[in-house]
């Protein structure tokens, strides 16, 4: 299908179909963010107990990921929803992940995200190494909740984040909202490139980023440093298939 | 609608024949006997009968107006055998008999009121050497303190004074249920207000438990204000036994009292006066009103109209109105304010009450001269219970006052004022398996012991409203509860209790599973809230419906605790405004009011009516001629009569047509806003509820667009995009093939109201809960939208549990499937004509619709489309900004 396409947000870095995935081809290298697992434990803790869905359909899309032959997979931060120091069984969704992504990737990088306090306990496990930054060439990978201490290097040119999980809420004439995830990309205030992934947790509680304003954004990195209205929204839902929506600031004008 | 029930069914006495003054009072112990003859003259119509049925050990229902001595009527008999139990020194310190209201007030009334008995009785005894021990009775409501439920535990009380709620958690409470194992007589007060609810088949549920655990047969007495059909209330009293209701006498003495029913309109014209001018005539009427009697309960249909009045009287005649002679009374005003305005008004010092539901209850208010009510009470039952709180007692006329605040409002009246005097009410139905409330229970009874499937649905069954519970159903109720939708290591957090399907048992789980019963148990939901902050300094202000800001996009304005603010953003559950500009208006009505529905039988008779005046006005009859048959048919003063008139008239000659009985007429009509399809479907806005979803669905399937609906009691309408091209005679023939129930459960499924409901369901069902682990979590901060629950629980089982029981709430409690079912079959069987007009204004009974404003959506069917059809639309605003 015409749809089912790779995008181009910027050269080598490339958005297929509706998977919230970033493939940077110069490096073979897949990139995705905060995946949450063990979301529902933390819920179920919290009074709302619902069935486990998360993992199985996670498990699903990193399998049609693995199709693709990428040599690199990047976790971008916030792999578990929430870490406590409580037992193992609680981690059990991850050490299987973990487990099931290995016999798919060659390499795994773990960046941390701010979630991902208790995660080097599971990683041990894998021979795992878990930075808060990760530059691959020209790319420099980090979760998006702090500065990364690379920022100001300039040795590179893109930098990709997660952890806003941005979404844009569109109104109908009849002022019925629609929710779509979305990546946003464009440049920094500094000229280099940034790219926004969505999450990739199939529950996602997103910021509705066309109706926030820029200070209410989680991310430092967008607050301060990227020109946010002129960042390019591309939407992915799963039966419409990628929608591609312009500026950012245009799209706050008219909703 | 009937009188009475024609027939009497096998287990059910109707009686109509009182007993005789001795044969009631020959079953009283002489000192009982001696004290009733000493404080009142006679028996009032329901002791004659309750006194010896009673005695008798008979179950008996007793319907009868406030003040005709009902609360004596079912306790005099069980008095006087506790007193003989006690004279023989038989009585033990345990709880022989179970009351329960659905107010906490009333608990108080009650118990305050059988005090006097239970001291005079033992004095007067006393005087003629008699012994008797005294006769304890406690309240056990929420508001009861734990070291007064701990002396209750020391020494129990012989009445037990509690509520729906408190009952189910005394059933599990370990040592104090042990008293209830002797319990003979339950008395159920208000049955009116809980045999059609969900609250009502949580209480019939317990009162299965009580019996249960007590074995011998308990007396079950009910007392309420009138109802229909009384064989309906009886089955959900008594339950069943070995497949047929127990037995149960009726007595219905609710029409021995008079009433007085005035109508009438604040202003000669209804269509023709501004609302400020309805408005202040309105606060002037009732200020006249007011000022004539001595004590005068104003009835409004919402919380926010009660306060609105309140505020103008106090306003406008501030020298006469304050807050120690003026108040409101409803449910969402603190408890302190609610007790302070009751006992004022027992106290007489109120020159008026405003109230919205809460005051229609049996609470002691003392002398009312008057009740008026403010636009139509929806129900001839609930017209009569509300006037029915005027009068001295039960022999004085009860007079009411009814102001019609628009057109449809005062035909709707006129009609059920008749309805009323002749003595036809609508009828209630009590809500069948619900599974939320099920759910509760059967954790509830895994705490006490292990069961058997078959036994435990046994018991289920003997309630009426289980009835017809499949073992399927069941099971599958105890395989969510026993947390099978996750893998066997995750259930012993998520289950609630342990079933093992191969020899059909289920028990207790989990060590929070007590804790989690008592403090989640009840019918009735919390809303989800989401806290609102004004900026910039982000202060808190209240909270609106989650449902509410799904709604809201930025800059749009909407009224918070009387102040108007504009929307900026929300962000985690939480809203942000600011004020807004001055001069600015709403621009999102608030849809979620669930406005009281009109009875689908009353629609009917309202029908019958317009057909007759249009018959009239068809035949040519002169003005004088109808406004007399007006007057002298339904009771009503010129002034009403002509406003009526001039109404169909208008609408007579701009559409030369007027829908009649068994008809509904489609206008396709415009406004500057938008294009309609007005359906004048005069069914009450249950019914209409499930019809406007139906035909909106198919339409939206026809035209692949989104469909706005707005929903009355007199019809619905359906907005439609700026240009259509829609063919509705192939429409109408469309809908004879298409199943209701299957395109509503599609349909609902995309609803705000899905939401909502869902959560509630959720809620009762303990999949979200409210209290865990010894905190409240309050619901927004769970930051986790309905939506996303909803998905999930979709995702993973289209059948689940609490998912099939928010379907049959929307659809059976909410809407009224099974009468919207019934005309679609007139309509397929050819009963129901559809007819369809074209008009380039809407016409004036199409007006009150239009202006509601929009209610619900129907979202098209097809996903995919919507997203590019919406995408394209804004990439061309888009393009056009740069």
């Amino acid at each position: 299908m015409e749809t089912k396409k790779f995008i181009e947000l910027f050269k080598n870095v490339e958005v297929y179909d509706s998977i919230p995935a970033l493939f940077l081809f110069d490096v073979s290298a897949i990139v995705i963010s905060d995946l949450h697992l063990g979301y529902e434990v933390a819920m179920a803790e919290k009074g709302i107990f619902l069935p486990k869905i998360q993992y199985e359909k996670e498990v699903a899309l990193l399998k049609r990921l693995s199709e693709f032959k990428f040599k690199t997979l990047v976790l971008n931060g916030d792999i578990k929803y929430e870490f406590s120091e409580s037992s193992y069984h609680e981690y059990k969704e991850v050490l299987n992940f973990l487990d099931y992504v290995k016999t798919k990737f060659k390499n795994i990088v773990i960046v941390r995200g701010n979630h991902d306090t208790f995660i080097t306990r599971v990683t041990k496990k894998f021979q795992l190494e878990v930075v808060d930054e990760i530059k691959i060439n020209k790319y420099l990978i980090t979760h998006g909740h702090i500065l990364p201490e690379s920022f100001f290097d300039k040795d590179w040119g893109t930098i990709i984040i997660g952890h806003e999980h941005p979404s844009i809420a569109l109104f109908d004439e009849l002022g019925i909202k629609d929710k779509l995830e979305c990546f946003l990309y464009g440049k920094l205030a500094d000229g280099r490139n940034l790219v926004v992934s969505p999450a990739f947790s199939y529950v996602s509680t997103g910021s509705e980023i066309n109706l926030l304003p820029k200070e209410e954004l989680l991310s430092p990195i967008l607050r301060e440093y990227a020109l946010v209205d002129e960042l390019k929204v591309l939407a992915i839902d799963e039966e419409a298939g990628p929608l591609y929506f312009g500026k950012l600031g245009n799209l706050r004008n008219i909703t | 609608m009937q009188k009475m029930d024609s027939l009497s069914e096998n287990s059910f006495i109707f009686l109509r024949k009182p007993f005789s003054r001795e044969e009631s009072l020959s079953v009283l112990q002489p000192y009982v006997r001696a004290w009733f003859e000493k404080n009142f003259e006679d028996l009032t119509p329901p002791q004659r009968f309750s006194l010896k049925l009673v005695s008798e050990g008979k179950n008996v229902i007793i319907t009868g107006p406030t003040g005709s001595g009902k609360t004596l009527a079912a306790f005099l008999s069980i008095l006087s055998e506790l007193f003989k139990l006690g004279e023989k020194g038989e009585l033990l310190d345990s709880i022989y008999v179970v009351y329960i209201s659905p107010l906490k007030a009333l608990d108080n009334d009650i118990k305050k009121n059988l005090m006097i008995p239970l001291t005079e009785i033992r004095k007067l005894a006393s005087e003629n050497g008699i012994t008797l021990p005294e006769i304890r009775i406690s309240l056990r409501t929420g508001d009861v303190s734990s070291s007064e439920k701990q002396s209750q535990l020391k020494l129990p009380p012989h009445i037990l004074i509690t509520t729906p709620e408190s009952l189910a958690v005394i059933l599990n409470a370990p040592k104090f249920s042990a008293y209830l194992k002797t319990v003979r007589w339950i008395v159920v007060d208000e049955i009116h207000e809980l045999a059609s609810n969900k609250r009502g088949v949580h209480l019939s549920l317990s009162l299965e438990r009580l019996q249960n655990l007590v074995g011998s047969r308990i007396v079950r007495i009910g007392l309420g204000a009138t109802l229909h059909p009384l064989s309906e209330a009886a089955k959900f009293l008594v339950g069943y036994e070995n497949n047929a209701p127990r037995e149960c006498y009726i007595v219905d003495v609710s029409w021995d009292k008079r009433y007085d029913l005035k109508l009438i309109t604040p202003v000669k014209s209804l269509i023709y006066s501004s609302a400020d001018e309805l408005n202040e005539s309105l606060y002037n009427i009732l200020n006249k009103i007011i000022s004539k009697g001595k004590t005068t309960l104003i009835f409004t249909n919402t919380r926010s109209g009660t306060e609105r009045v309140v505020f103008h009287l106090k306003e406008k005649w501030g020298d006469k109105y304050n807050d120690q002679n003026l108040g409101a009374h409803h449910g969402s005003l603190s408890r302190d304010i609610r007790l302070e305005v009751e006992n004022k008004l027992k106290n007489g010092q109120m020159k008026a009450v405003v109230s919205s539901t809460s005051l229609e209850l049996g609470i002691d208010v003392g002398f009312i001269d008057q009740v008026v009510q403010i636009g139509s009470p929806k129900s001839v039952s609930r017209a009569i219970q509300r006037i029915g709180r005027s009068g001295h007692g039960f022999k004085d006329v009860a007079k009411g006052i009814f102001i019609a605040m628009d057109r449809d409002d005062l035909v709707e009246l006129m009609v059920m004022l008749q309805e009323a005097r002749s003595r036809h009410l609508d009828s209630i139905e009590v809500p069948k398996k619900p599974l939320d409330i099920l759910a509760q229970h059967v954790v509830g009874m895994s705490l006490t012991k292990k069961w058997s499937v078959e036994e435990a649905l046994s018991l289920i069954r003997s309630c009426y409203a289980y009835r017809e519970l499949t073992e399927d159903e069941f099971v599958s109720l105890l395989r969510y509860l026993a947390g099978e939708y996750v893998e066997l290591e995750d259930r012993k957090v998520y289950g609630k209790i342990w079933f093992d399907p191969s020899d059909g048992t289920f028990g207790r789980r989990g060590k929070y599973t007590r804790v989690i019963y008592y403090l989640n148990i009840g019918a009735i939901p919390d809303e989800v809230k989401v806290d609102v902050y004004r900026l910039p300094n982000k202060k808190f202000i209240g909270g609106i419906e989650e449902s509410f800001l799904e709604r809201l996009r930025p800059g749009d304005i909407f009224v918070l605790g009387g102040k108007l603010y504009k929307f900026r953003y929300a962000r985690a559950m939480k809203c942000y405004v600011e004020p807004a500009p001055k001069g600015s208006s709403p621009t999102i009505p608030s849809w979620f009011s669930e406005m009281l529905p009109l009875s689908f039988e009353l629609a009917l008779q309202i029908q019958k009516f317009r057909e007759n005046l249009r018959n009239m006005l068809v035949g040519g009859k002169r003005k004088l001629e109808i406004i007399q048959w007006l007057r002298s048919s339904f009771s009503v003063s010129k002034d009403v009569a002509n406003e009526v008139y001039e109404y169909f008239k208008e609408q007579y000659l701009y559409t030369r047509t007027i829908p009649g009985y068994m008809e509904i007429l489609i206008e396709k009509t415009r406004d500057e806003r938008a294009n309609y399809l007005v359906f004048h479907a005069l069914f009450g806005r249950r019914v209409n509820d499930a019809l406007s979803r139906f035909f909106s669905i198919l339409v939206s399937d026809e035209l692949r667009k989104n469909i706005g609906i707005v929903i009355s009691d007199t019809g619905f309408a359906l907005i439609l995009p700026r240009s259509y091209n829609l063919d509705l005679q192939k429409l109408i023939e469309k809908s004879k093939l298409m199943d209701l129930e299957s395109v509503l459960k599609d349909n609902v499924r995309r609803t705000e109201l899905m939401k909502r409901r869902f959560r509630h369901c959720a809620a009762r069902s303990f999949l979200v809960l409210r209290n865990y682990k010894g905190y409240k979590i309050s619901v927004n901060k769970q930051q986790l939208s309905s939506q996303t629950i909803l998905n999930i629980i979709e995702d993973k089982d289209p059948d689940f549990p609490v998912l099939r029981e928010t379907y049959r709430e929307i659809l059976q409690d909410v809407m009224d499937l099974k009468r919207a079912k019934l005309v679609l079959d007139w309509i397929k069987e050819g009963k129901l004509k559809i007819r369809t007009i074209e008009t380039n204004i809407p016409s004036p009974f199409a007006h009150n619709l239009i202006v509601l404003g929009e209610e619900d959506v129907v979202l098209m069917r097809d996903k995919k489309k919507r997203l590019l059809e919406l995408h394209e639309k804004i990439m061309k605003k888009i393009s056009a900004l740069e």
